[in-house]
């Protein structure tokens, strides 16, 4: 019996993301923002039917696994598509062109990224990934004139093939050692003991941690990041930042949990070690940046920290943690991408200082980005307190309290880069000549809901918690 | 009958938020009735935490039998959120309400024409449901959310006029600073759970009590809940935020930054007594500290000019009091002091707001003869400073001479180091004050300043405030005077006592009259030495001729002794020397040490930030190493066989 | 039939190869092909494993044949990458592509 349904939402997208491109293709005249807002429909559309696959469980050849983890990660990957596809809308219209190609590739990365979530299986895995990878190059170069856009897509494409290999030379150990590719298959090989073998064992994984670490940016793999987000526009630094980083961890949670769980003596220090590296470097160097990109650049790779602690303490509940936290980062990430986007389409600035007065210019983009950014830095009622604390307790709870400990030191630290910005939009007067801003009504709305999330998450978590519980239950 | 209860309890809580949601979402364009709702949410607060005490009395301050509810349920994690009603919080309440109340009709006047005049009462209910809900919290988690909460406030009115930048850098400052010992405050908490499973602060009372904890976890826990409160309660060396926030308006230096915030971290150790008093280590730490930051911060307070920063650092340094006095388990004695300190303290600052209400401005130096002019301001700012120097009849009174008298009983090389600071700083406190007083108050006035302060209130000639800032001054002063006779005859302390296990109750101390006497006199001598310093120079020749003639030909022609107090004792040894050397430690050691700390995190930055030097390879070859480095310490520990 | 380890130790040294190639070539070009280079070894080492295995599985063969697959679409992009930024700089040196950096 093949599910061939499994396929279904997948295969449905990527019939949207040729309509779209053959859309402008048909009719070059139309409206740039109109193709925006049929993306966000369209995702949205095959969002609401996915949720129909809620609490189903099948697989597609032992290779694609629909599970609600499945189901929970296309959902996150759908709305972030969606709402980056309606905050994209002006930008596309005004400094690039393609536009049809620009969203097509953005749900073709939605594709790649659920099937990271989905694999189980090596190669499948792997194909996901570089299906999401490609489209990256592609965004992240998307802006033709701005040769900032064109370096840092030869750096991604670069690094990043460079660490593909890493992760296939890491892969073919494993393969080496287990004999199989597919997840439940390696972790019966480890269960029932590989013996002398447990040094090829090592290196693999030392490779496959280098491989996803490149993925998800964590110290010292990460130094593509920064670069990448500062080049490429601003809703793909955003898709970079939300969905290839929840992609990768999907993909980390899934593997290692099914298939690396008997060797967990022999990575957890890794992970532990990434994570505390990763908080500590990515919160000191973000401390000195003027860029607001860059600035969110670190700050996604501290968060990254973070999240590598629900790795290392990997249990039923920090992967449920992680989940909750990614859940959170994604919604308080949108809120904060969304109004630069904005305030970047109605000014072209985007250095930390071109923010100065922002309360006077627009009270509102103001009052949305300081909520985001409290977020980030951990208060309590915001999002980003209440997931992290989840995590940290957790983490806690699973023996590594001191790597918690270092988070929430380390957490400290973040707050003194975030007042920076806060303070420059709040406390110094605009320049003589800047006047008050335009942001767009539709923008404005999706900014209040994401700004309602944040709290939402922060004061009552339970629904989102519960999700990612059912979610996360089946992978042990 | 209990529901009734708790649901009071959380009206105490909820009244100001309701409050705050109002005044963001509806009165934005209407400032009068924005102000007019505040006041009337603090004021049911106020009522009803009336209420709660006096059930309390009548229940000798046991703790309600209010049931936790379930806020969130994660696994083995369930997030719990309750409030809590003993006679410890009870008196919390009223002296939060109580302050708050006065300082929102206060503000009315104060703050009347300013443009953010919404923003600033929708701040201020924001703090009031952020301190009563810390004060009502029944577990550590959603303690330390409310501890976090009350510091998002302070930021926002410390900053409140935040187009001045030293408001702005000092709201960061105490943002940052007081988070710097928060996020130990966390890690305790996550610490505690870890051990013990639960955040209910009763439970964990009671686990530690009975010895279930290990001590050692105690002790670490004990530290970092202490490191949250040197944090928030502005102890050495975390104190240095404090003096700088009274860059925010008066009123919440009044409310915040004197009678409750800055209280908070006291209430955090006092109510976490029985697991202090688990560990002696912790203890001693708590008493040393809190000595230490006593006669450090009275001994600055002497030097500085700023009316607000003298009552800056006087508060850091009763806080410091108090502290000495948990640490010594004089735990009845620190909360009397606390609440007496709430009133003289916030009617201080609340007198200190009138004055410059009338100068624009708050250096003493530009003062001087307002009590002419300002006879309720002068009348009740007297009173705040005598029962702030331990006079008797005053409040201060009362419980300053419990907490040495807890230090004495401590006995033990940390009661009697506790005792002598102790001593010493009664001496400071009532000299400092009172060259406050005199300094402001007589002599003649020297024209004060039209353009500082935040607008239009410095003016020609001196006059009284309005009523409506004058009134609370007067209220605050009756607590000032009565609040001491709470305890005569230890009927606070049976209402406190309530909160603790039975077997950490402690019997009431009375009142030593050797003791008493002996402080009072202490007291009276700074005060005297502030007249004569302070008074005595600047009142006309005449006058002092013909009052003071033989004490002062005695005392300063033939004995020399206004070059001697003046000249070399005050201003060579106590300013040039010892004081000045304190302020000069505090501004460069501690303060540097601070930003010292800040200048390093940045410096690592900027190193490693050199390293993304732009170069692909120079990526790579981070990655290859970082690879190689972990291959090699997998196989250098785990040796393959 | 050649032993499985030498076959590994062929491998690997064709990795580090292009390893090296990789963190010292300036060229992106050369890069590219370094990058191809590790690619091989892992395609030998997928190969390898796969016979050694279960030969009648072909797992391993698939796998290569599935690295050839991406690794040639991946060069199809980063070529095109590479044009990109030599029509706006005239140069193709990774050493001199740096506005970003810090």
């Amino acid at each position: 019996m093949n599910h061939y349904e499994v396929l279904a939402p997948e295969l449905v997208l990527l019939g949207l993301a040729f309509a779209l491109v053959t859309l402008e293709l048909l009719f070059p005249q139309l409206r740039k923002d109109l193709v925006a807002y049929l993306t966000a429909a369209s995702a949205i559309g095959v969002l609401v039917a996915s949720a129909f696959f809620a609490n189903r469980s099948d697989s597609f050849k032992d290779l694609i696994q629909l599970d609600n983890y499945t189901t929970f990660f296309r959902i996150l990957f759908l709305g972030t598509a969606a709402l980056l596809a309606i905050a994209s809308a002006h930008l596309v219209r005004d400094k690039l062109s393609n536009a049809g190609e620009y969203y097509g590739l953005l749900l073709l990365g939605v594709i790649g990224a659920t099937y990271m979530a989905a694999a189980s299986e090596l190669l499948t895995a792997y194909i996901a990934l570089e299906l999401l990878n490609f489209t990256l190059y592609v965004l992240v170069s998307f802006d033709r004139k701005d040769p900032r856009s064109g370096e840092a897509g030869l750096k991604y494409i670069l690094l990043s093939a460079f660490a593909s290999a890493l992760l296939l030379f890491g892969i073919s150990f494993i393969f080496g050692v287990t004999g199989t590719t597919s997840y439940a298959g390696i972790r019966h090989a480890l269960e029932a003991g590989i013996g002398e073998y447990r040094g090829t064992l090592v290196v693999g994984l030392v490779l496959l941690l280098t491989g996803l670490g490149f993925k998800v940016a964590a110290v010292p793999f990460h130094m593509w990041t920064p670069d990448a987000y500062e080049g490429a526009p601003l809703p793909v630094t955003a898709y970079i930042s939300i969905v290839a980083k929840a992609a990768g961890f999907a993909l980390f949670l899934r593997l290692f949990s099914q298939a690396f769980m008997p060797v967990i003596s022999d990575w957890r220090w890794m992970v532990a070690l990434l994570a505390a590296l990763t908080m500590v470097f990515g919160n000191l160097i973000a401390l000195q940046q003027v860029n607001i990109k860059r600035l969110l650049a670190y700050s996604s790779i501290s968060q990254v920290g973070y999240m590598l602690i629900a790795i290392a303490a990997l249990s039923h509940d920090s992967a449920t943690a992680l989940l909750l936290h990614l859940g959170g980062y994604a919604i308080t990430n949108l809120a904060a991408f969304i109004a630069i986007i904005a305030f970047y389409n109605a000014t072209g600035g985007e250095e930390i200082r071109d923010f100065r007065g922002l309360a006077e210019r627009h009270a509102g983009l103001a009052m949305t980005l300081t909520i985001a950014l409290f977020s980030l830095a951990g208060m309590p009622l915001f999002a980003g307190f209440m997931t992290k604390f989840i995590l940290f307790q957790a983490a806690a709870q699973h023996g590594l309290l001191w790597l918690s400990a270092f988070g929430v030191v380390t957490s400290m630290i973040s707050l003194y880069y975030y007042l920076m910005v806060i303070r420059q939009m709040y406390v110094l007067k605009p320049r003589d000549g800047d006047g008050r801003l335009r942001v767009p009504l539709l923008t404005s709305a999706v900014l209040v809901v994401l700004a309602l999330g944040i709290f939402f998450v922060g004061i009552w978590p339970t629904p989102l918690f519960r999700a990612a519980a059912s979610a996360t239950r089946l992978l042990f | 009958m209990d529901g009734f209860r708790e649901g009071f309890a959380w009206a105490i809580f909820s009244a100001p938020l309701v409050s705050f949601a109002l005044i963001l979402l509806i009165l934005r364009r209407y400032p009068r009735q924005a102000g007019y709702v505040a006041n009337l949410a603090v004021l049911i607060g106020f009522v009803l935490s009336i209420w709660a005490l006096s059930v309390e009395i009548s229940r000798d301050g046991a703790a309600m039998p209010f049931h936790a509810h379930q806020w969130l349920h994660a696994g083995p994690l369930t997030i719990p959120f309750g409030v809590h009603l003993d006679g410890f919080t009870a008196v919390m309440l009223v002296v939060v309400t109580s302050v708050s109340l006065m300082v929102h009709f206060y503000s009315q006047a104060y703050m009347d024409g300013d443009e953010h005049y919404v923003q600033f009462f929708a701040y201020l209910s924001l703090f009031t449901a952020s301190m009563t809900g810390l004060v009502l919290a029944d577990n550590v988690l959603m303690l330390y959310i409310f501890w976090e909460l009350v510091g998002i406030c302070s930021y926002l009115l410390i900053g409140f006029w935040y187009h001045r930048p030293a408001a702005a850098a000092a709201a960061k400052k105490a943002f940052i600073v007081t988070r710097f010992g928060d996020m130990w405050f966390l890690a305790a908490v996550l610490l505690i759970w870890t051990k013990t499973g639960t955040f209910n602060i009763a439970t964990i009372q009671e686990a530690a009590h009975a010895g279930m904890i290990s001590t050692a976890v105690i002790t670490l826990f004990a530290l970092g809940v202490f490191a949250g409160a040197i944090g928030k309660s502005a102890q050495f060396p975390l104190h240095v935020w404090l003096p700088d926030a009274m860059e925010g308006p008066t009123p919440v230096s009044a409310l915040i930054h004197a009678a409750t915030m800055v209280a908070a971290g006291v209430y955090l150790v006092a109510r976490l007594f029985p697991v202090f008093e688990a560990s002696q280590g912790a203890m001693d730490v708590v008493a040393i500290v809190g000595a230490a930051t006593a006669f450090i911060a009275a001994t600055i307070g002497v030097v500085m000019t700023d009316i607000k920063r003298v009552l800056a650092y006087s508060t850091i340094s009763q806080l410091g009091y108090m502290m000495l006095s948990l640490g010594v388990g004089g735990y009845v004695a620190a909360i009397f002091h606390l609440l007496n300190h709430a009133f003289f303290k916030a009617l201080l600052f609340l007198g200190s707001g009138s004055v410059s209400h009338t100068s624009g401005t708050f250096d003493m130096r530009k003062m001087g003869g307002l009590r002419r002019a300002m006879p309720w301001t002068y009348a009740t700012f007297v009173i705040g400073s005598l029962s702030l120097a331990g006079i008797f009849p005053f409040s201060g009174f009362w419980s300053k001479d419990e907490v040495l008298l807890g230090a004495w009983d401590r006995g033990g090389w940390v009661g009697y180091l506790a005792f002598s600071l102790g001593m010493l700083v009664v001496f400071l406190t009532a000299f400092y004050i009172f060259r406050a007083v005199f300094i402001t108050f007589h002599g003649e006035y020297r024209g004060g300043e039209r353009e500082a302060g935040h607008g239009a209130h410095g003016s020609g000639t001196p006059h009284e405030s309005p009523w409506i800032m004058v009134g609370p001054l007067v209220l605050l002063a009756v607590p000032s005077v009565l609040s001491g006779f709470a305890n005569i005859n230890g009927g606070f302390g049976t209402l406190l006592n309530g909160a603790l296990p039975p077997a950490l109750r402690e019997a009431h101390l009375g009142v030593n009259v050797g003791l008493a006497a002996f402080s009072v006199v202490v007291g009276l001598a700074g005060v005297g030495l502030a007249y004569l310093t302070y008074d005595l120079q600047v009142v006309s020749a005449e006058a002092l001729g013909r009052t003071f003639r033989p004490a002062y030909v005695f005392l300063w022609n033939k004995w020399f002794m206004d070059e001697l107090y003046e000249g070399i004792l005050v201003r060579r040894v106590l300013y040039g020397g010892v004081c000045a050397g304190l302020a000069w430690f505090d501004r460069t050691a501690v303060d540097g040490a601070v930003n010292g700390a800040g200048a390093t995190a940045r410096f690592a930055g900027s190193m490693w930030r050199r390293v993304q030097n732009g170069q692909i390879q120079a990526y790579g070859f981070v990655l290859v190493g970082g690879a190689v480095i972990i291959a090699a310490i997998a196989l250098l520990l785990n040796p393959v066989r | 039939m050649i032993p499985l380890d030498q076959v590994l130790v062929f491998s690997g040294i064709l990795f580090a190869l292009g390893v090296y190639g990789v963190l010292t070539r300036r060229n992106a070009i050369a890069i590219l092909m370094s990058v191809e280079l590790m690619l091989t070894a892992v395609n030998t080492n997928f190969i390898a494993f796969g016979v050694f295995h279960r030969p009648s599985l072909a797992v391993g063969l698939v796998f290569a044949v599935f690295v050839i697959t991406v690794a040639a679409a991946e060069v199809g992009l980063a070529l095109a990458i590479i044009l990109r930024i030599y029509r706006q700089r005239t140069t193709a040196n990774v050493d001199e592509v740096d506005i970003l950096k810090w």
